[in-house]
């Protein structure tokens, strides 16, 4: 908690100068992330870092090797990530979602490593000079 | 999956396909099966570019629009037969690249064909005798500054969203750097291109670096946001990665001052690659630590090429910020601005929060700027629910500057986060407009300032409607942004 308000004393500090009907509506919005957006019930997956990754530009999208090699929005790591959340709290029906894994998306990752050549896919992640990350992909 | 759960916020106007099939089998003569896709997860994937808002969206349960196909051409004659297709078809077409932008060009908020510009990635020629670079538009940004740094140069365009932004992004918005006042923007980086007009032509800028050949046709396209040109080929200026980096920082009393030193630096044909003024409330926030600049105005510099220029550029940098009152801070605030510089963690923590954040660029002249920073700050505090408005400038040249300001708040019970969000960017616009400057400076128009455009350019905007019209009769490259004011029609 220290830690976090020393991160955001600055913010804080601005909140303080604002009328009263605002700063309730922030601490109101703060208290009730959880209820506002993570899943009712158990769940096992990793909620946090699923919100960080969906709601980052991708902005370790020039070393993740999936969209390198795939060279599309949908094999992003942040885009992954959204899917992910939305399948945890249940906005997302994974039978559907399943129906497209096997026959159309993760397939289409699979149907361009098939027409390539593995010489080809090394040099395609090569000329990305790649540095072994691979980012959240 | 399906879309029925999802909230559409731009869904009048769209562009109907009766027959998709027909389209799809086209399509996929043109640029093979692999390279087509409107499977729904395909689709989602590109609802929206970068823009800030759609980052609340994103955990509201709603998308910014829907294209109808996705399609990645592997070569310009594709790209061409496909404009074509969308001429004949009357269907939309809006290029798609690393999906950075902010004001959302990419969003194809008429339905239509997402062009994807990934696969025009590779670097075609390094001109080391001539300090030139020809790429594919495509190209991720930091990829090929990786490439060049190998090689023992650097483009000098160094955006924040370098790690997810393309040449043809830069190019398409207009943008600048954070290394932008030694280096230029990429108007003055972009020497050739070659490009694809709305009705499929292919058309050339020969790369020579000055000529004297009629008017300037090729800047036409510079800042076109794919509504006049999707561009396939740039031919890019380089540097050698330069001898020597000197870090300085000054912290000032006020932000005249910390302008005034600038200014004066700049008038000796002095050109720091970086330049970045913080106001007082964007120094506390980013410089806590540091004493001296308490309750100031804090400056970084960064000065960088050949040794003995570097030298000399630190020395009369160091002189001016002195002879306006300056406080030297050390090397550590620039140290920590480069440790921090890509870090955008606000995108990823205010939506939690239901914060609405976003960073609003413009542009002034040096005789306007700090008139502007204070009238700016003045009226949009005014609106109810803003929590911080901030600002630093960061782009300067010796006739004017760019400046960055950055909002957060909540809205009220009575409005939509959108709502909150509209008022503020306008409420920004219409006091830049007031003081003199101008409504951008390096990230485009798009969705969010086409409003204003007519404001901006005068009579000037119908030269630019017709050319519009002439280039592109049917209006289907990236309809709805730039020329139309459309923000009325997102609902929320």
């Amino acid at each position: 908690m220290q830690e976090f308000l020393d991160k955001y004393k600055w913010f804080i500090e601005e909140l303080n100068k604002v009328e009263k009907e605002v700063k309730r509506k922030v601490f109101r919005n703060m208290s009730r992330v959880k209820k506002n957006f993570f899943p009712e019930g158990e769940y096992k997956a990793d909620i946090d870092n699923l919100i960080n990754c969906a709601l980052c530009p991708n902005l370790c999208r020039f070393d993740c090797g999936t969209l390198q090699a795939a060279q599309k929005e949908s094999m992003s790591p942040g885009y992954k990530s959204k899917i992910g959340y939305y399948l945890s709290i249940g906005k997302i029906d994974p039978t559907n979602l399943s129906h497209y894994i096997a026959y159309d998306g993760y397939a289409g990752l699979a149907k361009v490593l098939a027409d390539m050549n593995p010489e080809e896919v090394i040099d395609q992640v090569e000329r990305a000079g790649l540095r072994g990350r691979g980012g959240a992909g | 999956m399906d879309f029925k759960d999802f909230e559409l916020i731009y869904r009048n106007n769209r562009y109907e396909i009766e027959d998709i099939q027909n389209i799809k089998s086209k399509l996929t003569e043109i640029v093979g099966e692999k390279n087509v896709s409107n499977s729904q997860l395909d689709l989602f994937a590109y609802t929206k570019d970068s823009l800030m808002i759609g980052f609340n969206w994103i955990l509201e349960g709603k998308i910014a629009s829907l294209a109808d196909f996705i399609v990645w051409p592997e070569n310009k004659h594709q790209i061409s037969k496909i404009l074509k297709l969308a001429n004949h078809e009357r269907i939309p077409i809006i290029p798609y690249a690393e999906g950075s932008g902010v004001v959302g060009g990419a969003i194809p908020i008429r339905g239509g064909i997402i062009i994807d510009m990934k696969k025009f990635n590779q670097i075609l020629e390094l001109n080391e005798k001539d300090l030139t670079i020809k790429v594919q538009s495509g190209i991720n940004g930091m990829n090929l500054e990786r490439a060049l740094n190998n090689k023992g140069y650097t483009c000098g365009h160094i955006p924040q969203s370098v790690q997810m932004s393309s040449v043809g992004g830069w190019i398409a918005h207009r943008a600048a750097g954070q290394f932008s006042t030694k280096y230029g923007k990429i108007e003055d980086i972009v020497l050739g291109m070659e490009l694809i007009l709305p009705q499929g032509d292919i058309i050339n800028f020969n790369p020579i670096v000055r000529k004297a050949t009629g008017p300037q046709l090729d800047k036409l396209f510079i800042g076109n946001e794919g509504t006049l040109g999707i561009v396939t080929e740039a031919t890019l200026r380089i540097w050698p990665y330069p001898e020597k980096r000197a870090l300085i920082s000054y912290a000032f009393l006020t932000i005249e001052d910390s302008l005034e030193a600038v200014r004066q630096i700049l008038r000796e044909q002095i050109y720091p690659a970086v330049v970045r003024i913080y106001d007082r409330d964007e120094t506390k926030r980013h410089f806590v630590d540091v004493e001296k600049a308490n309750n100031k105005v804090m400056v970084v510099f960064v000065c960088e090429g050949n040794e003995r220029l570097v030298n000399l550029e630190e020395h009369i940098t160091r002189e001016k910020c002195e002879e306006n009152s300056g406080i030297d801070c050390g090397i550590h605030p620039v140290e920590h601005w480069f440790e921090t510089r890509f870090r955008v963690t606000e995108t990823s923590t205010t939506p939690k929060f239901q914060i609405t954040f976003d960073t609003i660029e413009v542009a002034s002249s040096w005789e306007n700027a700090a008139k502007m920073y204070h009238h700016v700050l003045e009226s949009v505090k005014k609106v109810i629910g803003v929590i911080l408005f901030t600002a630093h400038v960061s782009h300067f040249y010796p006739n004017g500057i760019g400046m960055y300001f950055s909002f957060g708040g909540v809205e009220t019970e009575e409005e939509t986060k959108f709502e909150f969000y509209k008022k503020v960017w306008n409420a920004t616009m219409k006091a830049v407009v007031a003081s003199g400057g101008s409504i951008a400076h390096h990230h485009g128009i798009g969705i969010n300032r086409s409003n204003w455009m007519g404001l901006e350019w005068g009579e000037s905007m119908k030269v630019m409607k017709e050319f519009k019209k002439i280039l592109d009769p049917q209006n289907i490259l990236n309809p709805g942004k730039v020329y139309e004011k459309v923000w009325k029609e997102g609902g929320d």
